[in-house]
């Protein structure tokens, strides 16, 4: 599969604080591809060196193919009209007027409405259908769904997912974890300006399914100790919790040896950890 | 149409729609002068022979320093400039149909004092139409290029409405527009000889086009022009 965006070693900082450390990944040609971390993680940063709107102090960044960006931190002028702004965006790109952008966006209803009277959605929207103006090869989406809602949420999914239908290239960043994974072909979880994972969003899950809580209650309370098969997390007033991806081992190894210290089992769970507190685990702690 | 001229147009139209524009183009030159004029001609007859340059200097002043500005400063002060460049819209664009825009609105509202005053006032106008009006633009370039430099270095509203009236008042105190600039102190008369409005007041009344008069205006224009490019130069390179 042929690479539409290639990043490589790319670092960035602002003044001694370094955003990006040196970041590395490939996006194929029509592939969904997700830059995912909590607030500060650098994925808009990363984003914006991408698209140009950023210098960066060192790296590669290669893009093959034209380019729209919707991005997060980007407003137009309070009284401009939604069609107004459309049409000049066209008039600079050399772009044909084509209102089926506006249409297949929903934004025809709202043509005539001005900046300022748009909601949130609207306004996405139409930042959404500006950079699709020359229906260009790939489109960057800073965190699309920001602050709207669940109507909203859904309506830009579908568009996500018909232009992808389309063949085109999409790098979106974004902090849900749902969305990504509803989305996206494959994914990359920063952390501190770091990727931390790569790969697709089967392979996270499996990743983060791997991994099971084991909380268990005890007659006498539980002291920290580690086991070869499950690693001692923290304890409450009443459970202690173990996290392995081996749960027969390492019910046998914790079983065996509450046997021998003679301190009765009252009772066990079992729990896996949801996507989001994986995603978590691994956006925070990197692991 | 190319998308300058849609610019443009489109510029003119959001100016129409921002209410804080229009007043300061529009509705404050006009209705101050209508008020103003009432009193200027009854206590002062002399004044007659002045009030058309005097309110086109107060209007033109006002909308240029108070009011163009303000569309300039929510365009570079904020996302909307960070929208453009991702749209592909070079960074001067902005800065140029606004104050195109503007210009247009401050030679109408000029327009109207020029016709309004000899009717409702029994004015005298000016020897020389084509002459008062290549003053009148030249007046409204300087000012522009002066609110244009207000517009970019300031980004809050409440800053910028501060520090224009720091442009403002002096251009109307000390440039002879209120009372005559002889009768000031020469510290202050001196002082006057800083903003645009005295010598476009002085230019005016004399009605003379030449290089000598206009000499102090090119310099404000040259001098703005530089502080705008390097201060877009600057504003791009932060992206």
């Amino acid at each position: 599969m042929s690479t539409a965006i290639k990043v490589e070693n790319l670092i960035k900082s602002y003044g001694q604080n370094t955003a990006i450390k040196g970041i590395s990944f490939n996006v194929n040609k029509g592939e969904v591809f997700a830059l995912l971390g909590i607030n500060g993680a650098g994925k808009t940063t990363t984003l914006e060196c991408i698209e140009g709107l950023l210098k960066y102090q060192s790296g590669k960044i290669s893009i093959d193919g034209s380019f729209g960006v919707q991005i997060q931190s980007s407003s137009l002028p309070e009284n401009i009209k939604a069609i107004e702004a459309f049409t000049y965006f066209c008039k600079w790109n050399k772009a044909n007027i084509d209102l089926s952008i506006f249409e297949s966006l929903g934004l025809s209803e709202i043509k005539n409405k001005q900046y300022c009277q748009m909601s949130t959605g609207q306004k996405r929207r139409l930042h959404l259908a500006l950079a699709l103006i020359g229906s260009p090869d790939i489109i960057f989406l800073d965190e699309p769904t920001a602050g709207l809602d669940v109507e909203g949420r859904a309506a830009l999914h579908g568009q996500i997912r018909k232009l992808k239908s389309m063949g085109k290239t999409i790098l979106l960043s974004s902090h849900d974890m749902a969305e990504v994974e509803s989305l996206c072909d494959r994914i990359a979880i920063l952390k501190d300006g770091r990727i931390v994972f790569i790969g697709t969003s089967r392979e996270l899950t499996a990743e983060m399914h791997s991994k099971i809580s084991l909380q268990i209650k005890t007659s006498k309370p539980l002291e920290k100790t580690d086991f070869i098969h499950s690693t001692f997390t923290g304890t409450d007033s009443e459970y202690t919790t173990f996290i392995t991806s081996n749960i027969g081992d390492s019910l046998i190894e914790l079983l065996n040896f509450l046997k021998n210290s003679s301190n009765p089992v009252v009772d066990i769970r079992i729990v896996h950890q949801s996507l989001e507190e994986s995603f978590l685990g691994i956006a925070k702690e990197g692991k | 149409m190319g998308a300058f001229l849609y610019g443009i147009l489109l510029q003119w139209k959001l100016d129409i729609r921002n209410k804080g524009v229009l007043l300061t183009y529009y509705v404050v030159p006009l209705v101050f002068f209508g008020f103003m004029g009432k009193i200027f001609t009854s206590i002062m007859p002399e004044t007659k022979s002045t009030l058309i340059y005097s309110m086109t200097i107060f209007g033109v002043t006002m909308g240029a320093i108070l009011g163009a500005p303000i569309p300039i400063s929510e365009t570079y002060g904020s996302k909307v400039k960070k929208a453009y460049q991702i749209g592909g819209i070079p960074m001067h664009i902005p800065l140029i149909t606004n104050l195109i825009s503007a210009f247009v609105h401050l030679i109408i509202m000029s327009t109207i004092i020029y016709f309004a005053a000899p009717l409702v006032f029994n004015t005298s106008q000016p020897i020389n139409t084509a002459v008062h009006f290549a003053i009148v633009a030249n007046f409204i370039i300087t000012s522009l290029s002066v609110g244009a430099v207000l517009g970019l270095v300031i980004k809050s509203a409440s800053k910028l409405a501060m520090a224009a009236q720091f442009i403002f008042l002096p251009s109307l105190m000390l440039s002879g527009i209120m009372f005559p600039a002889e009768m000031l102190p020469k510290s202050l008369a001196a002082a006057g000889k800083l903003f645009p409005a005295t010598w476009g007041f002085e230019m005016m009344k004399t009605n003379i086009l030449d290089f000598k008069g206009l000499l102090p205006l090119l310099i404000t224009i040259a001098l703005c022009a530089i502080a705008c490019t390097l201060i877009i130069k600057s504003k791009r390179q932060i992206y």
